[in-house]
């Protein structure tokens, strides 16, 4: 074999070797889950409505000479997320309402949005461990507090539901260099988080891994995979359409 | 990674600075202080420092946004004149708008953005103890935006950090990472690499060159330097109050040690006969709103110690307001079978990574059962619970008319099973409270849940 040849088995390999590591880190890391508490797996708790959190989505977009920040799109994109995930609930056969709605409170918006405030800072503080450990979910370890029942929305839903997305973006540029040599892939994670809306108890959580181009194409990306983990959970009438989907 | 432990993190917030008319020194400048100009025109922007800019403005709305600055006249009028005094009558830099901002958020931390916002955490304002302090913390952040650190930072950055590292940072910083700071939260949804900069800080020379200039600044503001050592003594000391997954530059404690000694040494020599410090209660009228909204944080976020710490610092200062009764009494419930300062065990090296792993480990209501399976722990819990009653009684004889302190004395009682009691205040609550309040329907739910626990259990 001259040497000619040898180089180019040689680049041949150290490709494969590089692609397969890269593959197989990001299939045993980015698997879809889904945590919750057994009062709602065994049906003691039913879901009938949902109240929607604000949503928050951070996006970053990867070049060649570095990261930069997407401020109007991740703002976009986590509205996108929000009425995706709002679309499959009420297919489940659950109400929707919002947060910011006053309904007869007679609350003020700057009211409301603080005690919406209030409540994402307690959700930061708990995704520390949450996310660590999110199996104690069974367990009812995680609480918001009983102020969520300060929220209007509160008194008409059973869950309040908070959807939260990391992703990043790849330029033209830096996808051709992950593909030749490896690097950071264009993936996101999507967390949906459920608390009861009275006692403010972590109920349930999803953990969604979309990759490639879950920007354009959200519903494609994880869709499915949301609704079978719904399913598994026992959400509203999410095993009962699994199974219909089935037959 | 010398970089990432003088770590600076951002935030909080607040108002407008009347910069472009600096107000002058109320005192004359001693000629052996020599406060920077900064690199003045010599400095030529870029594409790249452009979108850093932009990217900056985004920060400051999305703060604005999420309700992260704190607005309060009168403690914004103070800030401002403190910050007005450090700036003196140097010239404004080219696309510097100087604006100072308190930012509603626990962590002890300041920080400036390359647009000339400057923003003090209401956990650092709520630490201080008087006006020079606080001027001295202005002026070295004023001091990053006149020397076009922030520029000069992010272009290196571009250089050196690998994407993966910056994509780690921000990770660990947004909704579901590994912070509970509210502003690096914030700050990540935005703009990443604001972010890296606020993680890995600016290097050592651009923090000395700031620590220099800020103590000049301030003391050609007329204020007394040693109180900037003071400070970073104060900061050392609140660094082992909780624990904190990472350590910001104003809790970095080998880096404190040193500033405070270069800044006594710096003191010794400039500080004039007629320098100013500022009386503590003085500071602490003007800050008062800041320290309220940060006990409520602290509380949230898992920082009970702190909490008390501060809600004490406010009886203290101002003993027949039933609003600062209740914060107290609050703090002490929340602290539960905690000891309110750490004990020796927790101090040494091993006790701290051992309350590292439990902050990671267990949540607060685990931390708690955990605590109450010893002796210790069930006395702390009755020491503590009798602190908070004693503090919401108080609140009551000091406005009878105040609701709140029902509502948290009836919230102690129904954690002691005392339920009967808490009725009793759930209901004068809700006589007391406006028909409008959001909190109508909780308390009503909860006065029913101890109305079925009194029949059952009668106290």
């Amino acid at each position: 074999m001259n040497l000619r040849w040898r180089i180019l088995l040689a680049l041949a390999t150290a490709m494969f070797v590089c692609l397969s590591a890269q593959t197989a880190s990001a299939i045993s890391l980015r698997i879809d889950s889904a945590y919750t508490q057994h009062k709602v797996s065994s049906g003691k708790f039913p879901i009938h409505s949902a109240c929607m959190m604000p949503p928050q989505g951070h996006l970053t977009r990867i070049g060649m000479k570095g990261a930069e920040g997407m401020a109007e799109e991740s703002e976009a994109w986590a509205v996108d997320l929000k009425v995706i995930v709002e679309s499959h609930l009420k297919s489940d056969g659950i109400a929707i309402e919002s947060a910011t709605n006053p309904f007869s409170s007679g609350a003020s918006d700057g009211e409301i949005s603080g005690v919406i405030s209030h409540i994402q800072e307690k959700l930061n503080a708990l995704s520390l461990l949450m996310n660590k450990k999110p199996g104690k979910i069974a367990k009812s370890a995680y609480t918001l507090g009983d102020q969520v029942g300060m929220l209007p929305c509160s008194e008409k839903s059973d869950i309040l539901v908070f959807v939260q997305g990391v992703g990043q973006v790849l330029t033209s540029g830096r996808a051709t260099m992950t593909f030749m040599v490896g690097g950071p892939a264009e993936a996101a994670d999507v967390f949906i988080t459920m608390a009861d809306a009275k006692t403010g108890e972590i109920i349930g959580l999803i953990r969604l891994y979309p990759g490639s181009g879950f920007l354009h194409l959200a519903e494609d990306t994880f869709g499915r995979s949301l609704d079978d983990l719904l399913a598994g959970m026992n959400i509203g009438l999410a095993r009962k359409n699994a199974d219909a989907r089935k037959q | 990674m010398s970089r990432s432990l003088s770590a600076i993190f951002i935030f909080v917030i607040f108002g407008f600075l009347e910069a472009q008319q600096p107000s002058p020194p109320s005192q004359p400048i001693p000629l052996s202080v020599h406060v920077s100009e900064g690199p003045g025109s010599a400095f030529k922007f870029t594409r790249v420092d452009n979108d850093l800019r932009a990217e900056a403005d985004a920060v400051d709305a999305q703060y604005e946004n999420r309700g992260l600055v704190l607005h309060d006249p009168d403690l914004q009028a103070f800030i401002n004149s403190a910050g007005n005094r450090v700036l003196g009558g140097r010239p404004v830099p080219e696309k510097i708008t100087y604006r100072f901002l308190v930012l509603r958020d626990p962590m002890v931390n300041a920080f400036a953005l390359p647009n000339g916002s400057v923003y003090i955490t209401t956990g650092l304002l709520a630490l201080l103890e008087n006006e020079a302090q606080l001027a001295g913390i202005l002026g070295h952040e004023t001091a990053h935006i006149y020397e076009r650190h922030p520029y000069l930072e992010n272009r290196s950055i571009r250089k050196k950090t690998v994407a993966s590292e910056i994509i780690a940072a921000a990770a660990a910083c947004v909704p579901g990472g590994y912070t509970t700071w509210l502003a690096t939260a914030a700050a990540a949804n935005v703009s990443t690499l604001l972010l890296v900069e606020s993680v890995y800080g600016y290097s050592r020379e651009m923090e000395s060159q700031a620590d220099q200039d800020g103590l000049a600044a301030m003391t050609a503001a007329g204020y007394n330097p040693h109180a900037m050592a003071v400070a970073f003594e104060l900061l050392d000391q609140d660094r082992t109050l909780e624990y904190e997954p990472y350590r910001t530059f104003y809790h970095d404690h080998p880096n404190l040690i040193k500033r405070r000694e270069e800044a006594l040494a710096f003191a010794d020599a400039h500080t004039p006969a007629s320098a100013r410090t500022g009386l503590e209660k003085d500071y602490v009228t003007a800050v008062a709103p800041a320290i309220v909204s940060n006990i409520d944080t602290d509380i949230e976020s898992r920082r009970p110690r702190t909490a008390v710490a501060r809600a004490t610092r406010l009886v203290d200062a101002f003993p027949g307001v039933a609003q600062y009764q209740v914060l107290l009494g609050d703090s002490y419930r929340t602290l539960g079978a905690k000891t309110t300062f750490p004990t020796p065990d927790e101090l040494t090296p091993e006790g701290e990574d051992r309350q590292r792993k439990k902050v990671l480990k267990m949540t607060e209501l685990e931390e708690q059962k955990a605590l109450l399976n010893t002796p210790e722990g069930q006395a702390t819990l009755k020491e503590n619970q009798a602190k908070a009653e004693k503090a919401f009684l108080a609140a009551i004889e000091s406005n009878p008319q105040y609701a709140l302190a029902y509502r948290e004395l009836g919230f102690l009682y129904q954690d002691e099973s005392r339920f009967a009691d808490a009725a009793l205040n759930y209901r004068h609550y809700l006589q007391l409270v406006a028909d409008t309040s959001l909190d109508r329907l909780r308390i009503a739910r909860r006065l029913a849940e101890v109305e079925k626990l009194q029949t059952a259990t009668p106290n």
